[in-house]
């Protein structure tokens, strides 16, 4: 079966779960693996977010960590209030 | 509620008396679930531009609407027209029926078109269905059950059975695939909903069968107010 096509929300969503379950820290290259994004789309939702204040930069010993913010947190809870809304009702 | 009737008949209806007006209490809660519900999908809807959340709060607002547009109807029954006029000594009190005739008719003919269009909707979206070129067939359907229904009041009931159990079905297959016990809640409201329209196909037996209908159709949106309380809660 063909797997559906990520939406731009389905991509920031993915973006922001995989940092939140990082405990809120990654790295850009790891982050890159884990969303499956080439590097110049993944910069393209990394800037929008950073420049939203959904996330930010961090340098620490020479490596730039992506950190999740409040409102990175509040996004991510109404893509789950979203998704859990759409599997109640069969949408 | 009432029953359809000629143009120049005594309106029927077909509550027993002492329900009178407390219907309109059940229909306020029915239109202000329907109307949260339809809210909040409207919102995810601004969120994450996917349609079916923009039908499903259209849908749901429908249904609310058709509610409003019965509790105004009972309005104009319940409470009818009342016209003064003297003539000479005598005080002649009658009541305005050609007009109220009218506004019930617009009334009944509301409620039943918006609400199977309204569950026609949920319909559609929960069985994913991919044949758009068939709704305004569908469409037309409906407004010929909406008609007919002013001349025999099952026809509404009967078409409302269909659409509820179909949708009760899908919300069956859905619950079988994700053990969600919200999409359950969910299949247990529909369910109610569709027992009430049930009942209310037998009213030809007795008038108390309209209350139990009230009843079982507020359980259901009762079940479904909740549901929408556990998604939306915090935590």
């Amino acid at each position: 079966m063909a797997k559906k096509r990520r939406t731009r929300i389905d991509i920031i969503n993915d973006i922001l779960k995989v940092i939140s379950d990082k405990k809120g820290r990654i790295k850009q290259t790891h982050l890159m693996y884990k969303v499956n994004l080439s590097h110049k789309l993944m910069r393209s939702y990394l800037e929008e977010l950073i420049s939203k204040h959904v996330i930010e930069e961090v340098k620490d010993n020479n490596n730039i960590y992506l950190i999740i913010k409040d409102k990175g947190n509040e996004f991510l809870d109404k893509c789950r209030k979203m998704k859990e809304f759409q599997d109640t009702f069969g949408l | 509620m009432v029953s359809p009737f000629s143009p120049e008949t005594v309106e029927i209806i077909l509550s027993p008396y002492w329900f009178y007006g407390i219907d309109n209490f059940f229909d306020i809660f029915a239109v202000l679930t329907t109307l949260f519900i339809s809210f909040y999908s409207y919102q995810l809807y601004k969120f994450s531009k996917k349609s079916n959340y923009k039908w499903f709060s259209i849908s749901l607002l429908l249904i609310s609407l058709a509610f409003v547009a019965k509790i105004l109807t009972s309005v104009i029954i319940y409470y009818p027209s009342i016209a003064v006029t003297t003539l000479g000594c005598f005080s002649v009190v009658y009541r305005i029926m050609k007009q109220s005739n009218i506004l019930f008719i617009l009334g009944q003919l509301s409620y039943r078109f918006l609400m199977l269009t309204g569950f026609f909707g949920v319909y559609w979206l929960v069985s994913k269905s991919r044949e758009k070129n068939k709704i305004p067939l569908m469409l037309f359907l409906l407004f010929a059950t909406t008609i007919l229904s002013a001349y025999a009041y099952p026809a509404f009931s009967m078409a409302m059975v269909i659409l509820l159990s179909h949708i009760v079905y899908y919300y069956g297959v859905t619950y079988r695939k994700n053990r969600n016990r919200k999409t359950a809640l969910i299949l247990c409201s529909f369910a109610l909903l569709l027992m009430s329209q049930i009942v209310f196909i037998f009213l030809f037996l007795d008038l108390s069968m309209y209350v139990a209908s009230e009843i079982l159709q507020s359980a259901g949106y009762l079940l479904l107010l909740y549901s929408y309380y556990l998604i939306v809660k915090k935590g």
